[in-house]
């Protein structure tokens, strides 16, 4: 905050030292309330990160105080998101869509001028709606108290924005690996299966089952699922053929 | 029971409805899982959202079309000032009743040996007063959602009890999932929440239910199906067959034969998830019959103008909202579309859009387009009336 006299520009009482020392005196006064200025604006804010996935936590974690900003971790207990917000009094909230807290945060603002406001419906619009869609997209939700910086609001999102969406691509990868490999998996048990059923070779058995892949309009994989399904019934059953499953 | 791998792909009109994991989130599940929607041509993805807040930033950013919400949810978002409006059309309702206030064993007790009526909220209400004042340190209930009718029963039922209430009784936000370890941890001694949670707290023996929501309002609209008012412009026929689909599933919802399977369907990790198994040991079963919760019987499904109104008049009441006149309701409250969708099948339905509310002690006989039909009584606590037509001048 900017001492009054700074922003009244009122001046010293004037003594004995006279008009030169005077001036001086001013020009010190604006020269700290313009440094004062300047540190307001990279003050570290409080910021309170609910997230339980304890890696990607970590992410948005570093990335803030990377930023210089102060962030408290919270798991919440039965004490409750309530009494963390009182104790930890953040200047804003971080919190991914996933929590059920969210609706606690929504009713504390409803309850409490202090708490912190959904920053979605925020009355004084610190973000533009092109940030809060990407917010939204990613699964980032952010509570904030009256009076902070819009521009550091919107800053403050989007690193947390692109961490979200860093993991989430992250995880996308690894989930698609994961399937391409059982799909391979499976369509190797298919091919094996109509080999030994129809008697032929593998290429034959891959020809028939790609064949009936196109003609149902299906994935490979999930032909094959299918085949391994009806053959296996078939095994049991003793009955029906596997060109019924194609 | 598994969920098959579909052999065949729905092909069908594609819509993205949100729902948060609750008993009354059942009509959106069932209708898809007995193949409802795919009969009516739709094909519905349905979101599990953990919170009534992401739900309402998911509908307002467009990342899906509408779903499963809490009454007084689309006037809030539809009516709001000072941030911005996201109108929403209610063309059913999907559920009545189904809250309870459950207060743990302690304070329940307390009550009861002060002698004051179990049964009469206007007592236990003071009793809960007096109880605070005796002790010198204020009760410490939990509300869960803003905007719901948990919170505004809550305060309603607290409020007979005088200015007095404010003080000696302290309302503190907290999660339903948390709400068993609120309980044992007593940093809350009651709450207000929809169900499973009365009947999961006095399944652990946490507490017990004292009132139903139905005793503070009788056969209010609890959850309603809440579209984007640009998704229902663009689609309309659409969204009269996503009303058929769900009103299928409603009457399917009151026919106690089918709870066995929906139990089983809502146990899936999908939907509510195996927590719900618990009420499998409760001598109730899924529906505790004290709270009253129905889907379809007594014209359950119509969204009456003068209901929302009502809603609106303890939004403001609470300073959610400012005034809220009769037209601004019938924007978002939409009697004419439920009608002609039920009308196609064969559901008749009042003629009138709205009645006073409070004014019926038993269900009712009104005059529908083809015939007589039945709707619920609608008394509310204190015996208030809302005279619609004088609270909605315009």
């Amino acid at each position: 905050m900017l001492p009054t006299s700074a922003i009244s520009g009122e001046l010293p009482r004037r003594g004995s030292s006279g008009r030169l020392a005077d001036l001086l005196l001013r020009k010190q006064h604006s020269v700290r309330a313009l440094k004062e200025d300047i540190m307001s604006s990279h003050n570290p804010l409080r910021i309170l990160l609910i997230d339980k996935d304890p890696e990607r936590a970590s992410q948005v974690c570093e990335a803030l105080r990377h930023e210089g900003h102060e962030v408290i971790r919270q798991r919440p207990d039965a004490s409750g998101l309530t009494a963390a917000v009182a104790k930890d009094q953040p200047d804003m909230v971080i919190i991914d869509m996933d929590s059920p807290d969210r609706d606690t945060l929504e009713n504390m603002s409803t309850l409490n001028t202090h708490a912190p406001r959904p920053i979605v419906f925020s009355a004084n619009e610190p973000c533009d709606r092109a940030t809060m869609h990407a917010a939204v997209k990613a699964g980032v939700s952010a509570y904030v108290v009256d009076g902070i910086q819009p521009e550091r609001v919107r800053s403050i999102i989007d690193s947390a924005v692109v961490q979200f969406e860093s993991f989430q691509a992250l995880r996308t990868e690894l989930e698609e690996t994961r399937t391409a490999l059982e799909d391979r998996k499976v369509i190797e048990k298919a091919k094996g299966l109509i080999m030994r059923h129809e008697k032929c070779d593998e290429e034959a058995a891959h020809r028939m089952l790609r064949s009936a892949a196109m003609e149902h309009s299906e994935r490979l994989a999930v032909m094959a699922r299918r085949v391994i399904q009806v053959t296996e019934g078939k095994d049991r059953q003793g009955a029906g053929s596997i060109q019924r499953a194609c | 029971m598994v969920n098959p791998t579909p052999l065949h792909k729905h092909s069908g009109f594609h819509v993205k409805l949100g729902f948060v994991p609750l008993l009354d989130s059942a009509p959106l599940i069932v209708a898809r899982e007995l193949g409802l929607f795919d009969a009516e041509g739709l094909e519905v993805e349905l979101i599990r959202e953990e919170s009534w807040a992401s739900l309402r930033d998911k509908v307002s950013f467009g990342l899906v079309d509408g779903g499963h919400m809490l009454a007084p949810m689309p006037l809030n978002m539809s009516l709001a000032e000072g941030r911005p409006r996201v109108p929403i059309i209610v063309g059913m309702v999907l559920s009545r009743n189904g809250n309870g206030i459950t207060l743990n064993n302690t304070i329940y007790n307390h009550l009861i040996m002060s002698g004051a009526e179990p049964d009469d909220p206007i007592a236990t209400a003071a009793a809960l007063v007096q109880l605070a004042h005796s002790r010198g340190e204020p009760i410490r209930l939990a509300s869960v959602s803003p905007w719901s009718c948990h919170d505004l029963q809550l305060r309603d039922w607290l409020a007979t009890a005088g200015p007095d209430a404010q003080s000696q009784v302290q309302i503190i936000p907290v999660s339903p999932v948390q709400m068993a370890d609120a309980f044992r941890a007593e940093a809350v001694e009651g709450c207000c929440v929809g169900e499973p949670w009365n009947s999961l707290l006095e399944y652990e023996q946490l507490g017990r239910i004292l009132h139903s929501g139905h005793q503070i309002w009788q056969n209010a609209a609890e959850k309603v199906l809440g579209m984007r008012a640009d998704w229902t412009e663009q689609h309309a026929t659409m969204h009269r067959h996503l009303i058929r689909a769900l009103l299928a599933a409603c009457q399917w919802l009151d026919n106690d034969y089918n709870h066995g399977l929906l139990r089983e369907i809502l146990a899936r990790p999908e939907y509510l998830g195996e927590r719900i198994n618990a009420l499998d040991s409760h001598p109730y079963s899924l529906f505790h019959p004290r709270l009253h919760q129905h889907f379809f019987r007594h014209s359950a499904n119509f969204p009456w103008v003068s209901q929302g109104h009502w809603l609106a008049s303890r939004l403001a009441s609470r300073q959610q909202l400012g005034r809220v006149t009769g037209d601004m309701v019938r924007q978002v409250f939409r009697p004419d579309l439920f009608r002609d969708a039920a009308a196609s099948m064969g559901i008749d339905t009042p003629v009138i859009d709205s009645k006073t509310e409070g004014r019926h002690q038993k269900p009712f006989t009104l005059s529908g387009r083809y015939g007589p039909v039945r709707v619920a009584s609608d008394r509310l606590l204190g015996e208030q009336l809302h005279d619609w037509k004088a609270e909605a001048a315009d």
